[in-house]
């Protein structure tokens, strides 16, 4: 009977727990801010360009050129600019870099991704414009 | 002394044969409709630092020095306004989406701030191209006004 009495708190309890670390997990560990990203496309940032482009990276080339956790930052125009970048660079496949690949082919874009980036970041840009 | 003397005559006519190979000059037009200049958007003060410092690579209206057409210095030459004009073409600005005008302002600003531009190549054979830091300044926050008012259209 106790431990029935238990249940809906310790559920409780440990819904908001998960809930709090998926918004940690979120902050911390992917892209944020108020873009709007949808779904599928932060899944491709996630996955193959925020292991470089975060604050906490390593190569600090890669921090100076894009952070991926810090665009709400960004001015518009900055964000605008750095849109027009990620467009550009998904767009002839220089990104992420050759020698990188060599260690880990499997963080190529494939095609689509690469049109999924490139179309996003030319509407997302657009829209910031009207 | 006699080995001497050949090298040179083999060195010059290497520079001979040098002269014949082909190179295609990125044209020089000077009436551009998409111009930015010549659009009439730019204030008096920028266009004169756009025409001596950028617009050799960055535009049609390549002036082209003697020298650009000697080889092997003609190839440097072709090359960078070849792509200064891929990267950057002032002569097309009118035409490019606004997106993209603020993308190379934004560009802009970073390279002339950095002195990434105008390259060293070119400033060491054009004494009035480099900036001083009054230029730089000035064509940065030209940068930044010609971006809000693309924001703002």
């Amino acid at each position: 009977m106790k431990t029935r009495n238990l249940l809906f708190p310790i559920a409780l309890i440990a819904v908001a727990v998960i809930f709090q670390s998926s918004v940690l997990f979120n902050e911390n560990n992917s892209v944020a801010g108020d873009l709007n990203i949808p779904e599928n496309v932060k899944s491709v940032l996630d996955n193959k360009c925020f292991g470089c482009h975060n604050t906490e990276a390593q190569s600090d080339k890669a921090k100076d050129k894009l952070l991926l956790d810090k665009l709400g930052d960004l001015s518009k125009t900055k964000l605008i600019a750095k849109l027009g970048d990620i467009a550009e660079v998904a767009g002839e496949g220089s990104m992420p870099p050759e020698k990188f690949l060599e260690q880990k082919p499997e963080k190529k874009l494939t095609e689509d991704e690469q049109k999924l980036l490139v179309d996003w970041a030319e509407k997302a840009a657009d829209g910031m414009l009207n | 002394m006699k080995i001497l003397k050949i090298t040179i005559w083999v060195v010059l006519a290497l520079f001979v044969i040098l002269q014949f190979i082909p190179n295609t000059y990125p044209e020089v037009v000077k009436s551009n409709e998409h111009d930015l200049i010549q659009a009439g958007m730019v204030p008096g003060e920028i266009e004169q630092i756009l025409r001596t410092s950028c617009y050799d690579c960055h535009s049609n209206e390549t002036k082209y020095p003697w020298y650009a057409y000697i080889a092997p210095v003609s190839w440097l030459v072709v090359r960078d306004v070849k792509q200064g004009r891929t990267d950057l073409n002032f002569s097309e600005w009118a035409s490019l989406k606004s997106r993209d005008k603020i993308k190379l302002l934004d560009e802009i600003a970073e390279e002339v701030d950095e002195g990434n531009m105008p390259m060293p190549i070119y400033t060491i054979t054009h004494g009035g191209a480099s900036l001083d830091d009054n230029q730089k300044q000035v064509l940065v926050k030209w940068t930044e006004d010609m971006m809000n008012n693309i924001l703002g259209d």
